[in-house]
């Protein structure tokens, strides 16, 4: 069993031990539920199987909401152990483990919460929008789901077998070399990223393509809608960036596996390198998980304020625009690394030229309600809170951008609040903003309002509770990552953060308050239409049938759905036949056999590695082989959905 | 050319494209750890002209077995599949024996970084190159046994692009690693 | 038709390679001349089998293969471009 012995399983821990029983009595008790109520084949055929791009939209959504729920724990702890470890007090948490805290809550926000929830909602929403039936390639698309949730599982065992990393989420070298990090936690953190990062490079291929070779008939580019747009520029960023992150990391695990010496300290190997690579990669994810959220927040506006967004055109260029510029700054995560004032002083220029393009896309929101008739449903609670919130953060980073402030600023707790002021707001509130958004046309019934503002105000003042005193503690000088400290100035603004954390906690009670009563029995069916859409995701049924539009749209305008409303819209005379593809389990299998196949290899079980990679090939090679992958639905029963959706 | 096949080979294209930057990020760390030192005293240019030169047939070969599929002369594209199979297997095996030979000689990745560059970009390279003649042999057998087949033919099209492709960064492999470093 | 412009392309890139590695084994020249020999064999080999074997043109069939293209090559040159003025702006630092 390679490296693998009982003794990895960290039973006198009771921290761990206690998240562990938990986690598997929540497992066993959604089993049994689901025994009870005789679903297991249900959720088979119906969901796990599916390749629906609505389905497994809500998938991933499902996927993001429970790492973003474990995350959190991560994030309560820290504040937690930060509030109590001051002097002779040194808290719950010993060093290793709030090293492996940190660093797993880094990477479970990122890439498990953030990227699922942008695809998620990628997936629910993108053919509706550009009035398609499915996306370009639904197999892969499943693929990327399992690729993605069993990368995510592979995070959750390292709670149970084995640590996690304490390299942080950016895992500098040398710190996660072989020398400095023995353990298993870097090969966890390594595989982990680089199974997901596969998956969020096929679901770029797949989103890409769907938006460039699928549109409706009369969906020219320049009317699509905001969040089509957005998407688009969103799958380039992954697309280019995603490749070195898989690089950097394949290096990482030469140097730790085969002995190599990339970014080792001795032997010609270079350190600085890694950290160059990292942030080719890591600069243009967060416009990945920020940009989709800016598009979320345009078709809000719009729809909320019924006005045609202002200034479209200027707000497709300045995403163009974002996402060339991101690829010139990555230089200002390390500043301090050493590089000659020249080399600074450049990358410094370029990153504060972004914040014109950014800027932009602020007035385009601004004005878009200049007086228009703002409805204030939750949807638009986030956004302004968003818009409210984001320019505090925007405006740190500025700061951060020069190079002399940043050299003082650098790895303060200023630094940890300005990606929360630009993340929280930015990504997370648009996530939720199309949550609640497109939750009655993903699921067919409305969100609960009122649990919703109420989330929503628990959430705007915990996050300003938990994180302004950050940037009053980074100017008092207390670093980042700090397990324990010795300065009693701090504390009482830490104490505050943990106060505000545990508002955000209950926004987050809140929303799965919310989340039980609006698909509990007292549930109210949602409209096709309900929030006066003007664009296409609107024009269907609240849930959509399978194959979205019976009669593919003809687009005659930016307000696609809108314009369709003002001419009046005719049930289609004559109906026929639909393709649409068939389930296949292959999808789960080969997420499994990554899950089986990173596990070998974080444990060095060759065996296991190897054979679940011959797994994966062979169930690439089978499915090639599969002639019938597509079922037609006859226009009988597409009529007779149809009829029944419009009663509804 | 079916609209089906056009946005597979769309999407194939652009994988392609992503793979041109998982190369740029092993080139990149090339040429920075070039900086360190030089290999040229140990690669032979004779048997990288040789490795060129059996890759360039092959692409060769590979589109002339792509006319004969457009043509839909089942028996004489698989001919040419066949050669561009064993050109691309000539090419493997040099480079393996070349590995062997740098390992023995104490030049192995774990000498230094610029070894463990020089190993994992051509490796890299190779192993692209070896899974493109697992995918060629599985794909010929497939057309032998089921004869040409619309999703055989799309699929053997997108084969051929990833063949070519190869060839480009082999291109790049060459100067960059091999000629650049031989330079005085 | 098709099969003439193959054989072009490949008689083409056979005389790219041969005085790519030419210049470098004749060792008669000078350094810099030398590299941009090769840049530019390279360069225009690249172009070749693009055009002749991966098809790509400015026909409107292929112009989103040819903008992929161009907006990786803008990437790769600023990941290329940066990385080496980062890191050997640093090497030079530390020496
Ligand atoms: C929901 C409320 C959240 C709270 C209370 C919270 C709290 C924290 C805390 C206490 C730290 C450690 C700070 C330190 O180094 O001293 C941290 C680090 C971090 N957080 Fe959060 N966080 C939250 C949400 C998020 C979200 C949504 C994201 C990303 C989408 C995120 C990304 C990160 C990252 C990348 C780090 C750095 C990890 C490292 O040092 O390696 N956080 N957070
Ligand atoms: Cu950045």
């Amino acid at each position: 069993m390679g490296k693998l012995t009982f003794s990895a399983i960290p039973i006198d821990n009771p921290i761990i031990m206690s998240a562990v029983v938990c986690a598997i009595l929540i497992a066993i008790w959604i089993g049994h539920e689901i025994t009870k109520r005789k679903r297991w084949s249900w959720l088979w055929n119906e969901w796990l199987t599916s390749l629906d791009h609505k389905k497994i939209g809500i998938m991933y959504v499902v996927l993001a909401i429970v790492m973003l729920v474990r995350g959190f724990f991560d994030a309560i702890l820290m504040r937690l152990q930060q509030a109590m470890a001051e002097g002779s007090s040194h808290g719950f948490l010993p060093p290793g483990h709030f090293d492996q805290i940190f660093s797993a809550h880094g990477t479970i926000m990122i890439l498990f919460a953030a990227m699922p929830f942008l695809v998620g909602l990628m997936n629910i929403a993108i053919p509706l929008q550009i009035g398609a039936r499915d996306v370009a390639f639904p197999f892969l698309n499943s693929v990327s789901l399992w690729l993605t949730a069993s990368a995510a599982m592979l995070v959750m065992v390292s709670l149970g077998v084995g640590d996690f990393s304490k390299a942080g989420w950016s895992g500098y070298a040398p710190l996660s070399e072989l020398g400095f990090s023995p353990d298993v936690g870097v090969d966890y953190w390594t595989w982990a990223l680089q199974i997901a990062g596969i998956g969020s490079l096929l679901s770029g291929i797949n989103f890409l393509v769907t938006i460039l070779r699928m549109r409706a008939p009369g969906m020219t580019l320049m009317r699509m809608p905001i969040f089509v747009w957005a998407t688009f520029f969103t799958n380039m960023l992954m697309l280019a960036a995603f490749p070195v992150l898989t690089a950097a990391l394949a290096m990482l695990s030469l140097d730790r596996y085969l002995g190599m010496h990339f970014f080792t300290a001795d032997h010609g190997g270079n350190p600085m390198l890694y950290v160059n690579l990292f942030w080719i990669w890591g600069h243009p994810e967060v416009y990945i998980v920020i940009l989709p959220a800016f598009g979320i927040f345009s078709e809000v506006v719009a729809t909320f304020s019924s006005k045609r967004i202002f200034g479209y055109e200027s707000l497709v260029y300045a995403t163009g625009a974002i996402t060339v510029l991101s690829f010139a700054v990555w230089l200002h995560h390390f500043f301090t690394m050493g590089a000659g004032a020249d080399v600074n002083a450049a990358f410094g220029i370029a990153t504060m030229l972004i914040a014109i393009p950014t800027g932009v896309k602020i007035f385009n929101w601004l004005f878009t309600m200049y007086r228009g008739r703002v409805r204030f449903a939750s949807p638009m609670y986030w956004t302004l809170g968003f818009l409210t919130t984001f320019a505090i953060g925007g405006m740190t980073g500025v700061l951060l951008s020069l190079p002399p402030a940043d050299f003082v600023l650098h790895n303060s707790l200023f630094l940890v609040a300005h990606f929360h002021n630009m993340l929280i707001p930015g990504a997370l509130f648009g996530y939720f903003a199309g949550f609640s958004y497109w939750f009655p046309k993903a699921t067919g019934f409305m969100l609960d309002e009122k649990w919703g503002k109420r989330a929503f105000w628990c959430w705007i003042c915990g996050f300003y509770l938990a994180f302004m005193p950050l940037y009053v503690l980074g100017f008092l000088g207390m670093p980042r990552r700090m397990e324990h400290y010795a300065n009693p100035a701090w504390q009482p603004w830490l104490i505050l953060a943990a106060f505000g954390t545990l508002l955000i906690f209950f926004g987050i009670l809140f929303q799965g308050i919310q989340i039980a009563t609006s698909l509990g029995p007292k549930r109210r069916a949602a409209d096709p239409d309900p929030w006066d859409g003007r664009t296409l995701e609107w024009a269907t049924s609240s849930p959509p049938p399978s194959y979205n539009f019976a009669v593919l749209p003809e687009v005659k305008d930016r307000d696609a759905f809108l314009e369709m409303k003002r001419a009046g819209i005719h049930s289609p005379t004559r109906y026929e036949d639909i393709e649409i593809p068939k389930g296949s389990a292959k999808g789960a299998f080969i997420g499994a056999s990554s899950f089986a196949c990173g596990f070998g290899l974080v444990w060095h079980i060759w065996w296991l590695a190897a054979m679940a990679a011959l797994l994966i090939l062979l169930i690439v090679i089978s499915r090639s082989m599969e002639e019938e992958t597509m079922t037609i639905l006859p226009s009988g029963e597409v009529k007779r959905i149809e009829e029944a959706g419009h009663v509804l | 050319m079916s609209s089906e096949t056009r946005t597979r080979e769309f999407g194939f294209w652009i994988y392609l494209m992503t793979d041109l930057i998982l190369f740029t990020s092993l080139f990149a760390t090339y040429a920075v750890m070039a900086r360190e030192g030089s290999i040229s005293a140990i690669v032979d240019l004779r048997q990288v002209f040789l490795e060129t030169m059996l890759l360039l047939s092959s692409s060769a070969t590979c589109a002339v077995a792509m006319v004969f599929m457009e043509r839909r002369k089942k028996e004489t594209m698989l001919f040419w599949l066949a050669a561009t199979f064993l050109l691309g297997s000539g090419f493997v095996f040099i480079e393996i024996g070349e590995f062997a030979r740098m390992i023995r000689e104490g030049y192995g990745p774990q000498r230094n970084g610029l070894f463990s560059a020089f190993f994992t970009l051509v490796g890299t390279h190779g192993l692209h190159v070896s899974m493109g003649l697992l995918w060629m042999l599985v794909t010929m057998m497939q057309t032998w046994m089921t004869g040409l087949s619309s999703s055989l033919q799309s699929r053997m099209s997108r084969l051929a692009m990833f063949w070519h492709f190869l060839d480009i960064v082999w291109i790049c492999v060459f100067t960059e690693v091999y000629l650049l470093g031989s330079l005085s | 038709m098709k099969a003439g412009k193959y054989a072009a392309g490949f008689l083409l890139s056979l005389l790219l390679t041969g005085i790519s590695f030419w210049v470098v084994t004749s060792h008669s020249h000078f350094r810099e001349f030398a590299v941009i020999i090769l840049f530019a064999s390279a360069l225009l080999q690249i172009v070749v089998h693009l055009h002749v074997f991966l098809h790509v043109d400015s026909s409107p069939d292929s112009s989103w293969n040819l903008f992929s293209l161009l907006f990786t090559a803008l990437i790769i040159f600023l990941m290329i471009a940066g990385t080496i003025w980062i890191m050997y702006n640093l090497g030079e630092r530390l020496n």
